[in-house]
């Protein structure tokens, strides 16, 4: 708590109605429709949903890593210490990327160059935004960082290359990159996705951590509701490149608005219940291409009303924090 | 090579050894003796002596002092010094002939490859192009219109070689370009040019090298032959290709007049091979 100097309730990050259009032979995909979310100094958000909801997109538009063409920013505002980052120059957003703004990758195998050592690795990204250090003392630092991320050995290890690394030691070695320069906020598309269990276990414990030690904010992409459950203070469920619901992840858990959470919570076993068959959303994602006209979750929902068909509904606040975008979320709560 | 240097991975570096160790064993003995020939033969190579004409191998002049370890040409000049000296040409083209092919195929390849779409258009469509016109011809071009100069020779033997570079970089670049370190390299703020130079390269590296030092054999082969054609460094200089066709017509008089330049090439050449093979061998492991 005490190295918490800001303002735990200042907003770090604020997307306002982002929209991500992809442009393709077969037409105009919205992968990213209008979304709007807010990350606070020091807090974790989780963004779930299934594949290819959006999830992705959104964070890497947020580093204005997608490619145009094909996908194009289309509109809203990225508000990142007060700045848009929409507004500034590529070469600021570069200064900006690896300093202020930080990410780590599902695949930690590839995500590390194979010819440099990872010491040269987390020197360079350390030299790239203080260009008054020497090559020494980005050395000294990989070294911390390497001893920081809990690398066994960091005075030999620091020499190896990726390929002597398992795939949960490279992970800590892009976790070590990624906090080389103390990140305000660090991105975690599905960090532990490709790693085993009881690793992932390891890397999330190890993350919690440096979170609390540099008071960094996290963004957390992941399908995984157990490690929301775990890891995120607060929690925005995307479905169809939309949020239709966001808040406090325990009232999420309690008290799940939307039919779609609610679907998505009974899906997961339970220790404390007794379950036959585990419970599941009928129906797959709807084609981006063709999204239904009203709520994107009409077609697959088990209370869809004659309305939710007709007029998308409108994303309102129901208690304190707790948004939700759902017709019936008076009625079914 | 520099990128593996700890003890747990030793076993991998036996693989390919013999070979890389025959390569450079050969290619440094025959550098080193050409280097030599720089500063000193055991006689002029230009120098005519029409009393010691076709002597064979292993034969003393006519002075009783000259001895021809590997016989004497039409015109009784040292072939032993001509062998040394015409590599001079032969090396020194094929080494800077494979330098240029390598520098403009490899950026040119790594940039077409990340960049895509306008350059990737205009230079492909050029290699098109180049590919459709024999490369003889494009050689014989550019030596008429410039003159046969080692610099010349070696420019037109790159012009007609770089393709092969290119296209083999640019596909390897394609493939290490989806691979998340170079996105990861850009979530750290680097641009483009940094990604091209500092990941990029150096990853494609390996198989340029191996690629380059086989790419060595073939251009010491084409220049060779382009000399045995007579469109090479022009006389009195020798070298090895005009050697070979100079001694043609002595074949049944003076085998060794053409012979030893052949074994020269032949031995560069395998060596050279050697090299790359064995460089293959020791890059395939990451």
């Amino acid at each position: 708590m005490k190295e918490n100097h800001c303002d735990k309730n200042k907003e770090l990050l604020k997307v306002n109605g982002l929209r991500t259009h992809f442009f393709t032979d077969a037409g105009e995909i919205k992968a990213v429709n209008g979304v709007s979310f807010s990350v606070r100094n020091g807090e974790t958000l989780g963004i779930v949903g299934e594949s290819g909801c959006g999830k992705s997109v959104t964070v890497r538009s947020i580093m204005r890593l997608v490619k145009t063409p094909p996908a194009k920013i289309m509109g809203g505002e990225i508000l990142f210490e007060n700045h848009d980052l929409l507004k500034i120059s590529e070469k600021e957003m570069q200064d900006i990327r690896g300093k202020r703004i930080s990410m780590i990758f599902q695949e930690p195998m590839t995500a590390l160059n194979p010819v440099f050592t990872v010491g040269y690795q987390i020197a360079e990204v350390i030299l790239r935004h203080n260009k008054k250090l020497s090559r020494a003392q980005a050395n000294e630092q990989a070294l911390e960082m390497l001893r920081m991320v809990e690398i066994p050995d960091p005075e030999r290890r620091i020499h190896n290359y990726p390929h002597q690394f398992s795939g949960g030691m490279r992970q800590r070695v892009v976790i070590a990159i990624a906090l080389a320069c103390s990140p305000k906020l660090l991105i975690a598309d599905e960090p532990t996705t490709a790693l085993d269990v009881t690793i992932q276990a390891q890397i999330l414990d190890l993350m919690r951590k440096l979170k609390e030690e540099q008071g960094t904010s996290i963004l957390m992409i992941t399908h995984d509701l157990g490690i929301v459950a775990e890891m995120c203070d607060r929690v925005a469920v995307m479905y169809g490149g939309e949020i239709v619901e966001q808040g406090n992840v325990k009232e999420i858990y309690k008290s799940p608005l939307h039919p779609y959470t609610r679907g998505l919570l009974r899906s997961l076993p339970r220790i404390d219940q007794e379950t036959e068959r585990l419970y599941t959303i009928e129906g797959a994602v709807p084609n981006p291409k063709d999204l239904p006209k009203g709520c994107k979750f009409s077609t697959r929902c088990a209370q869809c009303a004659e309305k939710c068909k007709e007029s998308p509904p409108e994303y309102k606040e129901m208690t304190s924090g707790h948004f939700v975008a759902c017709h019936l979320a008076n009625e079914v709560s | 090579m520099v990128w593996l240097d700890n003890k747990d991975v030793v076993w991998y570096k036996k693989k390919g050894v013999p070979k890389l160790l025959a390569g450079a064993v050969i290619v440094g003995l025959i550098v080193l003796i050409v280097l030599l020939s720089i500063v000193w033969t055991p006689y002029d190579p230009n120098l005519p002596n029409v009393s010691d004409r076709l002597l064979p191998p292993l034969s003393t002049g006519h002075n009783g002092q000259s001895y021809y370890l590997l016989g004497t040409d039409q015109l009784g000049r040292d072939n032993l010094s001509r062998v040394m000296a015409g590599g001079q040409v032969s090396v020194l083209i094929a080494f800077l002939a494979v330098l240029l092919s390598v520098v403009m195929g490899a950026v040119l390849g790594v940039m077409c490859g990340y960049f895509g779409k306008t350059l990737d258009n205009i230079v492909g469509m050029f290699v098109e192009i180049q590919h459709s016109i024999p490369m003889l011809l494009i050689i014989v071009m550019v030596l008429t219109l410039f003159g046969s100069s080692t610099v010349v020779l070696a420019v037109g033997l790159s012009l007609s070689e770089w393709l092969s570079i290119f296209r083999q970089t640019r596909a390897k670049t394609l493939v290490e370009r989806k691979k998340d370190y170079t996105l990861a390299a850009r979530v750290m703020g680097a641009g483009d040019g940094w990604i091209v130079f500092r990941h990029l390269i150096p990853n494609v590296m390996a198989s340029i090298i191996v690629y380059g030092t086989l790419l060595i054999g073939t251009t010491i082969l084409a220049e060779a032959g382009l000399s045995f054609l007579g469109l090479g460094v022009q006389r009195p200089y020798a070298t090895w290709g005009r050697m070979i066709s100079d001694g043609q017509t002595y074949m049944a008089t003076g085998w060794w007049v053409s012979v030893f330049p052949a074994l020269a090439v032949a031995l560069l050449v395998i060596g050279v091979n050697f090299l790359g093979d064995g460089l293959r061998a020791k890059l395939k492991m990451e």
